[in-house]
C-alpha cells in the first residue's frame, strides 16, 4: 500500500493518465448501449497492438532516444506473416520469420545511435524508410492471409475474460517488470537521465542503449503479430499512424522525453487513452475528424499540467 | 524572418567556419554532383531542359517547406507540423480560389496568416508551457490535420486558377518557373538573414548554447518563437505553390513533407544538435532529395525499392557527415 502510494507520489502524471482514461471509459459505456461480450472482446483486441507497440517506445524514449520506426517494424512483421502464410502456409514460421527481421532493425537503430552516436531522431526516420520499403517488396498491395486459428484468438474468451485483455495485462508484468527490477532497469534509466555519470559508475551505457532500441522493435513486432491476428491480412501501410501515436501515449504517460524518467503502466494508459478518444467521440455523436483535435489538445494538455503545477509549487516556496 | 532587432550583444558572436564546417559544406555538394552524374550516365534525358526544369519545379515547393525547418533546426528544434500544414492550406487555397484568379490574393493572406498562426502556436507551447519541439509540434501537427478534414469534410472541394498553375508550372529560359523564382527569393532572403542580421546572429548563439545566449542577452525567447511562426509561414507558402503544381487538392498531399524536410535539411549537413549549417546546404539537400526520388522513379525501380534506397542514403550520408565532422574537430 505504502509502496504503491509512495510510486504515484513520485510519478503523478501516471496516475493522471490512468484517471483520464477512467472518465473517457466511463462517459463511453454511459453513451454506448448496445454492448455485448464480443463487441468489447474485439475492442480490446484493436487496442492491443498501440499498447504494446507504445511500451517499446517509450522504452526508447526513457534512454533519451526516440523511435520513429516503430509503425514500420509493425507493419514489415504483419506483411512477411501475411504474405509468407498466403504462400507457404504455416504461420508459426513466418511470425518468427517477421520477429527476426523486427529484432535487426531494433539493432540497427541501436548501433547506429550507440555506436556511431547519430541523432536517433534521423536514425530510426532511414530505417523506418527501409522497412517500409521492404514491407512493399514484401506485399505491394493489402491482402494475404494468416492461419484460421490465429484469426480466431482475439474473440477468444479465457472463461469470462478476453484473452487479449489478459495479454495486455500479462505482457508488461512477464517482460517490463523483471527487466525494470533487473540491472538493466536502473542502467537504462540512468543512462537517460545522466549518460555521463551513468557510464562513471560502471554501467555498460552502449549495450544499454542498443537493447533499449531491441526491445522497442521486439514490442512492435509483437504489436504487429497481434495486428495480422485481427486483421486475418496484411496491409504494407497499417503502421503509419502508429509511429506518432506510439510517442503521444507515452507522453501522455509521463514518460519525460528529456530521457531518465518514465514508467510502463503510465504509457498503457497513455495508449488507451489515445485509442478511446476515437470511440468515445464517436459514442456521443460527435464528427470522428474531432478526434484529432482532442487528440493534440489532451497531448498539449497531458505536458503542460505538470509544468503548471510545478511552477505553482515553485511559487509557493518563494512566497 | 524580422528577428533583426538591433541589440549589439551578439554582434561579435559572428561564427568563424572551421575546417569541419567547410567539409559539413562540401560533402553534400560533392554527393549531388557525383548523384546527377551517374543519374544522367543511366538517364542521359537529365541534362536537357525539360528534365532540369520538372525537378526545379518539384524543389521549389520541397524547398520552401524546408525554409523554415532550417531555422526550427538550426536552434536545436525540430517542426513536424510542416507536412500537416502544407496540406490543410493546400486544402483552403484550393477552395477559396475555386478557378478564380481574382481570389489569389484573399488565398494567400488567408493561407499565410493561418501558417503564421500554427507557427506561434508551436513558439509559444515550446517557450511558455516548455513542452519539448517535437510534442509540441506533434500535437498541433495532429490538430491540423483534424481541421484540415473537418474543413473539407472529407472530400476536398474546389481547383486552383489559371494564374496560379502558370506561375508554378509554366517554363521560361527553358527551365525556370514562377514558383523557381519566389524559391530563389525566399533563399536569397533567409541567407541574408543568418549570415548578416543580428537576428541570424541570434539564431546561431540560441542554437549553439541557449543558456549562455540568455545571459548574452540575446532574446531567445523571442527568436525561437519567431523561427516557428517564420517555419508556418514558409509551409503554408509551400501548401499555396503546392495548390498550382497539382492544381487542386487533395487530402494527405503534403504529408511527405514532413519526413522530406527533416531528411533535407540534415542532407545538406545541418546538424540536428543546432548551431551548425545554415540553408545553402538545405537548398543542396532538397536538390539531393529530388533528384533521387525522380532518378529512381526514371530508372523503373519501384515504390518500395525507392523507400529502402532512400533510406540507406539518408543513413549513410548521416554517417559520412558525421565521421568527417568529428576527425576534423
Amino acid at each position: 500500500m505504502r509502496t504503491a502510494r509512495n510510486y504515484l507520489r513520485r510519478e503523478p502524471s501516471v496516475l493522471a493518465a490512468w484517471v483520464v482514461l477512467a472518465v473517457i471509459v466511463g462517459i463511453w459505456l454511459a453513451g454506448t448501449s448496445n454492448l455485448s461480450v464480443l463487441s468489447v472482446t474485439i475492442m480490446v483486441g484493436q487496442k492491443v497492438p498501440l499498447v504494446l507497440a507504445s511500451i517499446g517506445a517509450a522504452i526508447v524514449i526513457m534512454s533519451r532516444g526516440i523511435d520513429l520506426s516503430v509503425g514500420a517494424v509493425l507493419t514489415v512483421v504483419n506483411t512477411i506473416i501475411a504474405a509468407g502464410t498466403a504462400a507457404h502456409g504455416n504461420s508459426v514460421v513466418w511470425i518468427g520469420i517477421g520477429m527476426c527481421v523486427a529484432l535487426a532493425a531494433g539493432a540497427v537503430n541501436g548501433l547506429c545511435v550507440a555506436m556511431l552516436r547519430l541523432p536517433p531522431l534521423i536514425v530510426t526516420l532511414a530505417v523506418q524508410s527501409i522497412l517500409l520499403g521492404v514491407a512493399l517488396y514484401v506485399l505491394p498491395t493489402p491482402g494475404g492471409q494468416v492461419d484460421g486459428w490465429l484469426k480466431d484468438l482475439p474473440l477468444l474468451l479465457v472463461g469470462p475474460v478476453p484473452l487479449m485483455l489478459l495479454i495486455v495485462i500479462a505482457v508488461p508484468l512477464v517482460t517490463w517488470y523483471p527487466l525494470r527490477r533487473s540491472r538493466f532497469g536502473s542502467a537504462l534509466l540512468s543512462s537517460g537521465a545522466d549518460e555521463g555519470a551513468a557510464y562513471a559508475s560502471g554501467i555498460n551505457v552502449k549495450k544499454t542503449v542498443v537493447s533499449s532500441y531491441m526491445l522497442s522493435a521486439f514490442f512492435a513486432g509483437l504489436a504487429g503479430v497481434i495486428m495480422s491476428m485481427n486483421t486475418g491480412s496484411g496491409d504494407p501501410t497499417i503502421g503509419v499512424p502508429f509511429t506518432l501515436n506510439t510517442i503521444a501515449a507515452a507522453v501522455v504517460g509521463g514518460v519525460s522525453l528529456a530521457g531518465g524518467r518514465g514508467t510502463i503502466a503510465g504509457p498503457i494508459a497513455g495508449a488507451l487513452v489515445v485509442s478511446f478518444i476515437g470511440n468515445l467521440l464517436f459514442s456521443i455523436g460527435v464528427n470522428s475528424y474531432w478526434q484529432y483535435v482532442v487528440t493534440g489538445a489532451v497531448l498539449i494538455v497531458a505536458i503542460a499540467i505538470p509544468v503548471g503545477l510545478r511552477a505553482i509549487r515553485a511559487g509557493r516556496q518563494a512566497s | 524572418m524580422t528577428a533583426t532587432p538591433g541589440g549589439t550583444a551578439a554582434v561579435g558572436l559572428k561564427p568563424r567556419a572551421t575546417r569541419a564546417d567547410r567539409l559539413r559544406q562540401l560533402v553534400p555538394v560533392i554527393v549531388l554532383v557525383v548523384m546527377y552524374a551517374i543519374t544522367v550516365g543511366i538517364a542521359p534525358g537529365y541534362l536537357k531542359a525539360p528534365q532540369i526544369g520538372s525537378l526545379l519545379q518539384l524543389a521549389s515547393i520541397l524547398g520552401v517547406a524546408a525554409v523554415g525547418q532550417t531555422l526550427v533546426i538550426l536552434v536545436g528544434g525540430i517542426d513536424l507540423s510542416v507536412g500537416a500544414v502544407v496540406t490543410m492550406t493546400n486544402l483552403m487555397a484550393a477552395a477559396i480560389i475555386a478557378n478564380r484568379d481574382t481570389s489569389l490574393p484573399v488565398a494567400l493572406v488567408v493561407v499565410l496568416g493561418i501558417g503564421a498562426l500554427v507557427g506561434l502556436g508551436n513558439g509559444l507551447l515550446i517557450q511558455y508551457l516548455k513542452v519539448p519541439d517535437l510534442v509540441a509540434t506533434l500535437a498541433t501537427m495532429t490538430i491540423v490535420v483534424g481541421v484540415g478534414l473537418l474543413f473539407t469534410h472529407g472530400s476536398p472541394k474546389g481547383h486552383s486558377s489559371p494564374a496560379l498553375n502558370a506561375l508554378v508550372t509554366q517554363r521560361f529560359l527553358g527551365v525556370l518557373t514562377g514558383g523557381v523564382v519566389i524559391w530563389a527569393i525566399v533563399a536569397a532572403i533567409v541567407i541574408i538573414f543568418l549570415r548578416s542580421s543580428a537576428g541570424g546572429r541570434y539564431v546561431y548563439a540560441v542554437g549553439l548554447n541557449r543558456e549562455a545566449s540568455r545571459y548574452a542577452a540575446v532574446p531567445v525567447t523571442r527568436t525561437v518563437i519567431l523561427l516557428y511562426v517564420a517555419s508556418g509561414l514558409t509551409s503554408a507558402l509551400a501548401g499555396f505553390l503546392l495548390t498550382g503544381y497539382t492544381g487542386s487538392a487533395y487530402l494527405a498531399s503534403g504529408d511527405t513533407y514532413q519526413m522530406q524536410t527533416i531528411a533535407a535539411v540534415i542532407l545538406g549537413g545541418t546538424s540536428m544538435f543546432g548551431g551548425r549549417g545554415g540553408y545553402g546546404g538545405t537548398i543542396i539537400g532538397v536538390l539531393i532529395t529530388v533528384l533521387l526520388v525522380s532518378a529512381l522513379r526514371v530508372v523503373g525501380i519501384v515504390q518500395a525499392g525507392q523507400d529502402i534506397a532512400y533510406g540507406i542514403i539518408l543513413l549513410s550520408m548521416l554517417v559520412l557527415l558525421t565521421r568527417m565532422a568529428r576527425r576534423s574537430a
